[in-house]
């Protein structure tokens, strides 16, 4: 697979969009603080990851192989 | 079923900052369409926009707007007034006032074929769904979160840019308008007009930046 880069044009869209920003979701989301009191249901599993999905125990392998 | 994506060497970097502030949007406009905002998140909403953003709304672009909108909806929304509204928009008995699932849009019904389709693209994904989460996976809170996933996990799972592009485009893009223009039109949304406006916003916008690498 290609490792496709962000070009500049598009990030430069993205900021101008105000998708990145001084003020935007990464002030309410960051340090990963939401996800335990807007998700109360979900539970980080053995990756740290919360939220509703895991990585089946076929990508969970692959990640310890090429990640540890 | 062959796992393709996992056998990819894992070539793709680290996400830039603009991505990672893409993957926020995308769990804050998820966290919000999974569940109710409790008090904590409408007042971290609310703080995270300055007031005198308002008088510059002119100069803004349409994703800052509408999250303005929703921080100044958030100063004055009570927690248990959203929750009503929440219950009785997406939760009513017998049928939601409005859909938040894809399958709806795509085909006319709920667990219908989009939603097999996206079952065995999320199998492809190396994502399964927790058991004890209990939204379907074709709820745009649920697709908020594998974009989310794909943005900043993509690089172990061996998912670039082109994944998310195509994710986004079969699952989400064909009818996040119709779904966003329908809590507009609800009689019964407030707080969710706003959600739906900032929603479409940045749906939007993820639409036009992916053009950018096709």
């Amino acid at each position: 697979m290609k490792d496709q880069k962000t070009r500049p044009s598009r990030r430069s869209f993205l900021i101008g969009t105000g998708t990145a920003g001084v003020a935007g979701a990464a002030a309410i989301v960051g340090k990963g603080a939401l996800k335990g009191e807007a998700q109360p249901a979900a539970k980080p599993d053995s990756d740290g990851r919360g939220g509703g999905y895991h990585v089946t125990d076929h990508v969970r392998s692959y990640y310890r192989t090429t990640l540890v | 079923m062959e796992q393709v994506l996992v056998h990819r060497p894992s070539t793709a970097s680290s996400p830039c900052p603009e991505d990672l502030a893409r993957a926020d949007w995308y769990t804050l406009i998820g966290a919000l369409f999974q569940s109710p905002p409790d008090a904590a998140l409408l007042a971290r909403i609310a703080s995270a926009v300055e007031p005198a953003a308002d008088a510059q709304a002119d100069s803004q672009s349409d994703l800052a707007r509408e999250f303005a909108r929703l921080a100044g909806a958030c100063a004055s929304a009570g927690e248990d007034a959203v929750k009503q509204e929440y219950d009785t928009v997406f939760l009513g008995v017998g049928r939601p006032e409005v859909f938040l699932n894809a399958s709806y849009y795509l085909s006319g019904f709920l667990h219908e074929r989009p939603l097999a389709d996206l079952r065995e693209e999320l199998a492809n994904l190396g994502l399964a769904r927790r058991e004890e989460y209990s939204q379907t996976e074709d709820q745009i809170g649920s697709l908020c979160e594998v974009m989310r996933l794909l943005i900043v996990d993509g690089g172990a799972m061996g998912a670039g840019l082109d994944v998310q592009r195509a994710f986004f485009t079969r699952f989400i893009a064909p009818w996040f308008e119709q779904m966003c223009d329908a809590l507009e039109q609800c009689d019964s949304t407030r707080f969710y007009k706003d959600v739906g406006r900032l929603a479409k916003a940045f749906f939007a916008v993820e639409r036009l930046a992916f053009d950018f690498e096709s």
